[in-house]
């Protein structure tokens, strides 16, 4: 059981495969759980969502599970 | 025209409270208040115990209380009546100033200084003996409080405060109007700021803030000079030349925003709490500008004409002006216009008002020294000043020139800027005259509560939506409580000084908008119901678009992840909260997990754990309570080999590829390691992401091995051609095609060329012999941390 974790969700698995092919941000992602989830290497989430934003897109950043 | 009036009480009112604190009162002066109470026969038989007890009755008493106030003589009763108007408590400076204006006492006009010279007839320190008023900490007719510390040629009292249970029974005094002077003619030409825009000002920064996160401050609150900067940028002004701007606008209205309780600075870094500024900027705007009147009465670290000022003194180079010298003055300042907002809708001429307050205030009330002011407006009055021979007139040029000036920043920078006054320029005279009024939101915030000016009617309707994504903003019409969620949404594109501001909707700017609460279907009933022109269909597609974009991709914190055992039962199925996201993994909230004492859990919050060992090779063997993601890390950038995994100028060039760099995973040995990483692995990790450049050749050596020779082959002219370096302790890099010169003058100074060479120890050796030293600091450290 991982407390504190972070995922990262995309829609289609297209983008998150788009997402996993840029190294700015591929870096941060430690694991894939799905076709379209991605686990961020503990500590990272800032730096992930700023390379995000960086990178163009616009994450939508929730807390808990709920959408 | 009007839509509901808003009750205020006075701007400057406060509500202080203190009782007399009887038992740190002398015997004489709770005698003194006693005969008052309880006739002068009564009173001299109580000792000073009883004098306590039985005035601390009065208190209780309220037909006594009644009785000792009826048969109080008039002028002592309109000064209890000034304390009710201004909620209980009043500051000296102010007390002086209404008691000076309203003929309760008499200004002196002898100037020897006479240290606590008694004024008997003053009704003020009368009050005080009878404890009809204290000081705020409870004090009455104390030589500590009051006219003992009078500077003899001008009244000074301390603050002072009605005790318990009298303001009830004291009617609230009338209000002073203004008479100036001198008429003023109509100014040629005017402006106001709009209030709505400084509501969009005031949440421009505010919201620049919370984006910056906490950050640095210096002593006494103010940030650093790399976030005053960021600041500035969200209110730069396009128009330099405006001299009556006020100095560090930013820092106005930080300074604002802590005065309105928005920001909270511990240990020297500020925060900034959005949720207390939404809930101010949506009050009416008369509420609004009675609260940033209020939050500039108390701003100490930003001075009118000044701006930015520091939290203390330097004594020998003053920066700042008193704090709480310009804090009376601010006081002050705002009587006069509460004054002026009791009378008719005139024009003042700056320099006629500026002498008129200096002697409605006593010439000497508002007064402390500073010449270094934004805006220096040219008085007649005070044109060569130094020739001038008659006392007053020289008085008021000097004061004019100083403190004058400070007043006259005050007026037409920050409270203009505040969109208090409007300011304007009569030109008729030969010399143009700066003049001012207030404006509606200054007469009903100045002139509260007896000048009821009811809120304007705004235009609802203030905006443009422009089909190129561009949002006109007609701020002269529009409602305060309304403008600042477009600076929400939009990033402005004009400058802020001008009354049509122009904004630009971007998927950046909208991403920040729904990051920061507001929904797609909000911006779009904000932008529809505030447009003249509606929405263009253009503009809507795009909100559309954008708010779809980022639905398409989150980042989820703060959760659980949940891993089963492949192919076992999950702990976790049927969980009502759980969500699968692939087998084995299923996202749960946090609290969920409570119940969950079987499992391994890992907090990604506290992440470093020991958990692999490496040797000098870079073979990496993981002890068997490694978690799966410690092994993922791991995966990125070693290659398994057998039960080990072994880490590679491959291995190391993939997760380069993969965009990972030598800090991180530098970063992932620290957190995982259980012993130092060797220092021959942690050069090659860097190596094989950015290869270091190494000599590796042949040289032509020179070895003397007599420390004086050495010494002299080193420093000598005739050597140094020849050389190309020195290796200490005993070693020369010779220049190649120099080498029979030098055998030559070797030879020629005796040495015997040709002995065989002797190897030289290296100092500084570690006993492993790796280049790996025991003490490094740097590595004590890391072990610290991770302990």
């Amino acid at each position: 059981l991982h407390e504190h974790a972070t995922v990262l969700e995309a829609a289609e698995p297209a983008q998150l495969l788009e997402l996993a092919a840029n190294p700015r941000v591929r870096r941060y992602l430690l694991a894939r759980l799905s076709d379209t989830v991605a686990l961020v290497d503990p500590g990272h989430a800032d730096a992930l969502a700023k390379a995000l934003l960086a990178e163009g897109h616009t994450p939508k950043m929730v807390k808990g599970v709920t959408p | 025209m009007t839509v509901a009036a808003t009750p205020l009480e006075a701007v400057l009112a406060r509500h202080d409270a203190a009782a007399p604190d009887l038992e740190a009162m002398n015997a004489d002066d709770l005698k003194r208040a006693a005969r008052f109470w309880y006739g002068t026969t009564a009173s001299n038989k109580m000792r000073k115990a009883e004098c306590a007890r039985a005035l601390n009755e009065v208190f209780r008493d309220r037909r006594r209380l009644q009785e000792g106030l009826r048969s109080l003589p008039d002028k002592q009763r309109q000064i209890l009546s000034l304390f009710r108007r201004y909620g209980g408590a009043l500051s000296g400076p102010l007390l002086r100033c209404e008691a000076l204006a309203r003929g309760l006492v008499e200004k002196t006009e002898d100037r020897r200084s006479f240290y606590g010279r008694h004024h008997p007839e003053d009704p003020i320190l009368d009050l005080c003996a009878k404890l009809l008023l204290v000081s705020q900490h409870g004090g009455g007719y104390g030589r500590y409080d009051s006219y003992y510390f009078y500077s003899s040629y001008r009244r000074t009292y301390p603050d002072l405060v009605l005790p318990p249970g009298v303001s009830d029974l004291v009617e609230p005094a009338p209000p002073l109007s203004w008479h100036p002077s001198q008429v003023t003619e109509p100014p040629t030409t005017s402006s106001a700021r709009p209030a709505a825009a400084v509501a969009l000002d005031l949440w421009s920064i505010a919201q620049a803030l919370a984006q910056t996160g906490a950050w640095k401050t210096n002593r006494g609150g103010t940030p650093i000079k790399s976030v005053q900067n960021r600041l500035a940028r969200a209110v730069a002004g396009g128009d330099n030349s405006d001299e009556l701007a006020p100095p560090a606008l930013e820092s106005l209205y930080y300074e604002s925003l802590r005065g309105l309780g928005a920001i909270t600075v511990e240990d020297d870094v500020g925060s900034i709490d959005l949720e207390v500024v939404r809930h101010r900027l949506q009050d009416a705007a008369i509420e609004q500008g009675w609260h940033w009147v209020r939050a500039w009465l108390s701003m100490r670290l930003w001075q009118d004409g000044i701006g930015v000022v520091p939290d203390r003194d330097r004594p020998r180079e003053p920066e700042r002006i008193e704090p709480r010298e310009l804090h009376a003055a601010r006081e002050l300042l705002t009587w006069a216009l509460g004054r002026v907002a009791q009378t008719a809708d005139e024009w003042l001429d700056l320099e006629t008002f500026l002498s008129d307050l200096w002697a409605v205030t006593g010439e000497e009330t508002i007064h402390f020294y500073w010449s270094r002011y934004s805006w220096q407006p040219d008085y007649a009055a005070a044109r060569s000043k130094a020739k001038i021979t008659e006392d007053k007139p020289r008085r008021l040029a000097y004061w004019l020139d100083s403190t004058g000036t400070w007043a006259a920043n005050a007026l037409l920078g920050t409270l203009a800027h505040l969109g208090l006054i409007e300011h304007g320029v009569a030109a008729s005279r030969a010399q143009p005259r700066p003049c001012f009024r207030l404006t509606g939101l200054g007469q009903a915030v100045f002139g509260a509560p007896e000048r009821a000016v009811s809120e304007p009617t705004y235009e609802p309707k203030f905006l443009t939506v422009q089909p190129n994504h561009e949002v006109l903003a007609y701020l002269n019409v529009a409602d305060p409580r309304a403008v600042w969620p477009l600076a929400q949404m939009a990033r402005r594109v004009s400058a802020p000084g001008e009354r049509v501001q122009t904004f630009a909707l971007s998927r950046e700017s909208v991403y920040q908008a729904l990051e920061s609460g507001l929904t797609p279907e909000t911006i779009r009933d904000f932008l529809s119901r505030h447009s003249k022109t509606g929405l263009p269909q253009l503009v809507a597609h795009s909100l559309a678009e954008w708010g779809r974009k980022r639905e398409a991709l989150i980042l989820r914190t703060g959760m659980a992840l949940g891993a089963g055992p492949p192919g076992g039962a999950s702990p976790f199925a049927g969980m009502a909260r759980a969500r699968p996201v692939a087998d084995p993994f299923v996202l749960l909230p946090p609290t969920a997990t409570r119940g969950l004492k079987e499992c391994l859990v890992r907090d990604h919050n506290a992440f470093a754990r020991p958990a692999w060992q490496v040797d000098q090779e870079g073979r990496v063997r993981v002890a068997d309570a490694a978690d799966s993601v410690c092994l993922a890390r791991l995966a990125q950038f070693a290659d398994p080999e057998g039960k080990h995994w072994v880490i590679t100028a491959a291995s190391v060039g993939r997760a380069r590829e993969r965009g990972i760099p030598t800090e991180q995973i530098l970063g992932w040995l620290d957190d995982h390691l259980s012993d130092e990483l060797p220092p021959i692995l942690k050069t090659a990790i860097g190596n094989w992401s950015s290869p270091a450049g190494v000599f590796l050749g042949d040289l032509v050596m020179l070895q003397v091995d007599q420390p004086q020779a050495y010494e002299m082959v080193r420093d000598s002219p005739r050597f140094r051609p020849l050389l190309l370096g020195a290796l200490p302790p005993d070693w020369f890099v010779v220049r190649p095609e120099k080498r029979l010169e030098l055998e030559r003058l070797l030879t020629e100074l005796g040495f015997a060329v040709g002995a065989p060479w002797k190897p030289s120890a290296i100092p500084g050796r570690s006993k492993a012999g790796d280049g790996s030293s025991r003490d490094n600091p740097e590595r004590k450290h890391r072990k610290r941390r991770r302990a």
